[in-house]
């Protein structure tokens, strides 16, 4: 994505945009400013990104938006604190909080970046002349941020890596998956909506693994999840694998994120050691009414017990607390994979599993959770040692003359 | 003499029913200019508001033609044809020329994120 020119950024489409509904507002109700022709009397008090404050810009109109927007991760960034809070203890929250208003807060994004602009992170910048685009641009928006891995993998820009089918085939963008109604946060009561059998034991929402699986594949693809269809597969394996432990390719890990010093300024920086493509299945650390899988995909993040040494000593003293291998959704989901060749495609296979060699020794406590420890075996020795079954005890009983 | 009496009256009602007659007309007349009047200051913000100053300009051309119209068109007139901010943002060289130099800043953070 090319960086636009300053002008670019600010200029409004004289064709369009004063016929929308947003364009029937006075400028300065929204931004602020003062009427002169004088460039800098006139963003006297600007507010360039009015949407950082929605409850005062955009809840006029959308109050039921707005009303979320405390619970919505684009504008709390919550899903840093759930881990940062984990592997660290209160004594050392200034630290991180200083840390974090450096190096984190930036992947904030308010209302105005999804729809009106490109995100402050990749430079900002009006996308189409000032006018709200009721669904985000999945390039200029959604994998603005989302690049790196989402975007790499869903669009197939890694070297060899096919993009995911539901690109190459489908030609969907993230809001077909991902709608509004996961963009916004959520509701003050899931249970108004969700009044199946999820009512009666929702998650605690304090991980976007957590609570109701949204987006879930089975929405589409429903009979596969419940082995409705003739693939034996499926009716095997429908509900103790993730969708992706079969159906992913090579998507990217990172290793060790830090904060540097720069040589030249003095001031702090990030870098990660390295990213890498892998494909690694492990056991689920978040068992539970929507992801009862025995077994999923993980990959590493770039957490290191050093990461944030530039702000002070030991901050993350409870490393272990958390994997750095973590449940992974990978974005390149493709109908056919090594893994659905055949059976002892992964039974038997161990290097499609995470095994303790794969950690790295200051790491396996952490993830004790998700390192297989036995691999599943092959097929024909699990077909010699399985026990007889009731059905088939019955069978045989049945057909003896 | 009555026969010259009945031949006046005659008269009298013609010229009266002439004068009726365009009366009548002069009134159809005004209340079809009016209703045009309205209609103009009406619509024309609507259908151009975006074009700025030639919008402006035309407006202002129109308003010479009458005052009952010029107060029509004034009270209608879209508050973005005079809005310092669009006049600017509007004008691709006007920003160019305005623009604040660029400070590139060459950032070293390093590998995803």
């Amino acid at each position: 994505m090319a960086p636009l020119e300053p002008w670019e950024k600010v200029i409004i489409d004289g064709e369009t945009y004063p016929d929308t509904v947003h364009g029937q507002i006075a400028c300065q109700d929204c931004h602020g400013g003062v009427q002169s022709s004088d460039k800098k009397t006139a963003h006297e008090g600007l507010i360039a990104n009015p949407s950082n404050d929605p409850g005062t810009i955009c809840g006029d109109c959308h109050p039921d938006v707005v009303a979320m927007n405390d619970t919505n991760l684009h504008t709390n960034l919550e899903g840093y604190w759930t881990v940062l809070n984990t592997r660290s203890v209160p004594e050392n929250h200034d630290q991180i909080s200083q840390m974090f208003g450096n190096h984190c807060n930036s992947c904030h994004a308010s209302c105005g970046e999804c729809h009106v602009s490109q995100p402050n992170l990749v430079g900002g910048g009006l996308i189409d002349g000032h006018n709200f685009n009721r669904t985000p641009s999945m390039t200029r928006n959604c994998t603005a941020c989302h690049g790196s891995r989402v975007g790499n993998e869903y669009l197939g820009k890694h070297e060899d890596l096919r993009p995911d089918v539901h690109f190459r085939q489908g030609r969907m963008s993230c809001v077909d998956c991902h709608t509004s109604h996961e963009m916004h946060g959520q509701p003050a009561e899931c249970e108004a909506c969700h009044t199946g059998p999820e009512a009666v034991s929702v998650a605690p929402a304090d991980h976007r693994y957590d609570g109701v699986q949204s987006p879930r594949c089975e929405t589409c693809h429903v009979t596969a999840a419940i082995g409705g269809d003739e693939i034996e597969m499926h009716q095997q394996h429908g509900g103790d694998l993730s969708c992706q432990v079969c159906h992913s390719i090579s998507y990217t890990s990172c290793d060790g994120c830090h904060v540097a010093v720069s040589e030249t300024t003095g001031n702090p920086f990030f870098a990660t050691d390295g990213s890498y493509l892998s494909f690694k299945i492990g056991r689920n650390p978040r068992q539970s009414y929507d992801r009862p899988y025995d077994f999923v995909t993980l990959r590493h993040v770039p957490i290191a017990a050093d990461s944030f040494a530039f702000y002070g000593d030991n901050l993350l003293p409870n490393m272990a607390a958390l994997p750095t291998w973590v449940y992974a959704t990978p974005h390149n989901i493709q109908r056919e994979t090594p893994q659905t060749e055949s059976c002892d495609a992964c039974h038997g296979n161990a290097d499609l599993f995470l095994t303790i060699d794969d950690v790295y020794p200051e790491e396996i406590e952490a993830n004790s959770s998700v390192i297989v420890d036995t691999i599943p075996a092959p097929v024909a020795e699990l077909n010699a040692t399985a026990p007889i079954t009731a059905t088939e005890t019955v069978t045989t009983t049945d057909s003896t003359p | 003499m009555a026969k010259h009496k009945q031949q006046r009256s005659i008269e009298v009602k013609f010229v009266m029913g002439l004068a009726l007659l365009v009366l009548a007309f002069l009134l159809i007349g005004c209340g079809g200019g009016a209703a045009t009047k309205t209609e103009t200051a009406v619509t024309e913000p609507s259908t151009e508001p975006a074009a700025g100053v030639d919008v402006a300009m035309a407006l202002e051309e129109e308003t010479s033609v009458g005052v009952e119209t010029a107060v029509a068109l004034t009270a209608t007139m879209p508050i973005t044809i005079t809005d310092e901010c669009l006049i600017c943002h509007l004008d691709k060289e006007t920003l160019i020329q305005t623009a604040d130099p660029v400070e590139e800043v060459v950032s070293e953070n390093e590998g995803e994120g």
